[in-house]
């Protein structure tokens, strides 16, 4: 077709145009890609640093100006070195440290330096709060999805059978218990419900990863990557409010 | 920042929601009501909810309708009818088998093994038709384990005239 590019717009062909000379296309990229990655580097500095939500984001601001605008940071992005996303990730890390060393006299985050330069699993931090921001768009995007098409039976089974389930570790609910409080008509009725929700799950999982990274048949290979990084991952302490 | 709903999972819950590759198996206490909810719903409904036996959906409407029996017999009401049609018994006995093995199906196992004999004793008993190969001792055998089974107490009856049956036959 005429107006269907050659190839989908990609991450990293983003970040190319990220790190172009050309001013307009350069910031519109940026633009992009920082809409794209914000919320996971902020809950990052979150996880990572134990910031509360306004030096989160003091420190973020920080570092989009300094690294990202002014030093042109995206530019130096190199696709044969790596994911784009463990690359800002690191890049952010390495920017709050110094940030950290360079106020030590500042009580306020003095306090936090010995916990980033210790960290072990960094890597794994860097992946689970990726994870942890995508999940989260794909299990909202699922309810909306469900609300709007006026399928929220679809949705509370879903919920009930495999989120909860997974959430708080514990039993899934008995088809029994199941089919009283959402009044369904049968176990294949159930059961059905059940399919149709873990397709439309998988569905909006593999277009989010779609849209910000990767070539289509390279979606499930990341799938693979994150798991197997993830359900290796030995158990660590994270933070678990954020104020 | 707003909350985020997969704020406090570990990687390891993270990880299972990547893939949800993880069967969860419905509780085994369950199968007796489930059995017993499967068997008073709807017929042909649930029979066009899956896949392989949607497609010959439209042809029973046809054929249930010229007998005159409701578009919306229950399961249980098509197996104790005194004329049920063959080829609804026939599909009951597809549909049983595809769901014995189907992992997201609560009627996994023992419930969709009690539907899929009694579509078999159904056959005998209303049309007077044989549905399987299986050899009339196992039938007897299998016939005897589908009716004490959680759920199936209703289906004792069917059973029992279809084990007659069979003792008729092999005598």
């Amino acid at each position: 077709m005429e107006n269907t590019p050659l190839f989908p717009v990609t991450h990293w062909s983003l970040v190319q145009r990220a790190g172009a000379a050309d001013e307009a296309a350069r910031r519109a990229a940026l633009q992009s890609l920082l809409e794209r990655y914000c919320r996971a580097l902020n809950y990052f500095l979150f996880v990572t640093f134990g910031l509360k939500r306004d030096e989160a984001e003091e420190i973020l601001q920080s570092f989009i100006m300094d690294q990202v605008l002014i030093r042109q940071l995206v530019a130096r992005a190199d696709k044969t070195k790596g994911r784009f996303r463990t690359f800002l990730m690191t890049s952010l890390r390495n920017y709050t440290i110094s940030k950290f060393r360079a106020a030590k006299d500042e009580p306020s985050w003095s306090d936090f330096s010995s916990v980033a330069e210790e960290e072990p699993n960094s890597d794994v931090l860097i992946q689970a709060s990726w994870v942890r921001t995508l999940l989260n768009t794909v299990v909202n995007a699922m309810k909306e999805e469900c609300q709007a098409s006026g399928r929220d039976d679809i949705w509370q089974v879903f919920e009930e059978r495999v989120l909860l389930p997974i959430f708080s570790q514990a039993l899934p609910p008995s088809y029994e218990d199941l089919t009283r409080r959402l009044r369904l008509s049968s176990p294949t009725q159930a059961a059905n419900l059940l399919i149709t929700g873990k397709r439309m799950y998988a569905r909006l999982l593999r277009t989010a990863i779609g849209e910000y990274e990767l070539e289509p048949q390279e979606i499930d290979s990341e799938i693979k990557d994150l798991w197997k990084i993830l359900s290796e991952a030995p158990a660590f302490q994270e933070p678990t409010t954020m104020e | 920042m707003d909350s985020m709903i997969t704020e406090k999972l570990s990687p390891n819950q993270l990880a299972q929601l990547l893939t949800l590759d993880e069967k969860t198996p419905w509780v085994e206490s369950d199968t007796g009501q489930v059995l017993r909810c499967q068997l008073h719903a709807a017929l042909l409904p649930d029979l066009e909810a899956v896949s392989e036996t949607a497609l010959a959906v439209p042809a029973l409407r046809q054929k249930l309708a010229a007998r005159r029996i409701p578009l919306d017999q229950s399961l249980f009401g098509h197996l104790i009818s005194p004329a049920p049609v063959l080829e609804v018994l026939q599909l009951i006995k597809q549909f049983a088998r595809l769901v014995r093995d189907d992992m997201t199906s609560p009627l996994r196992g023992g419930p969709a093994t009690v539907i899929y004999y009694a579509a078999i004793a159904a056959a005998r008993v209303g049309c007077g038709c044989r549905i399987s190969q299986v050899p009339d001792d196992q039938l007897r055998e299998r016939f005897a384990w589908a009716k004490c089974q959680k759920g199936a107490e209703r289906l004792s009856g069917l059973f029992a005239a279809a084990t007659a049956q069979l003792s008729t036959s092999t005598s």
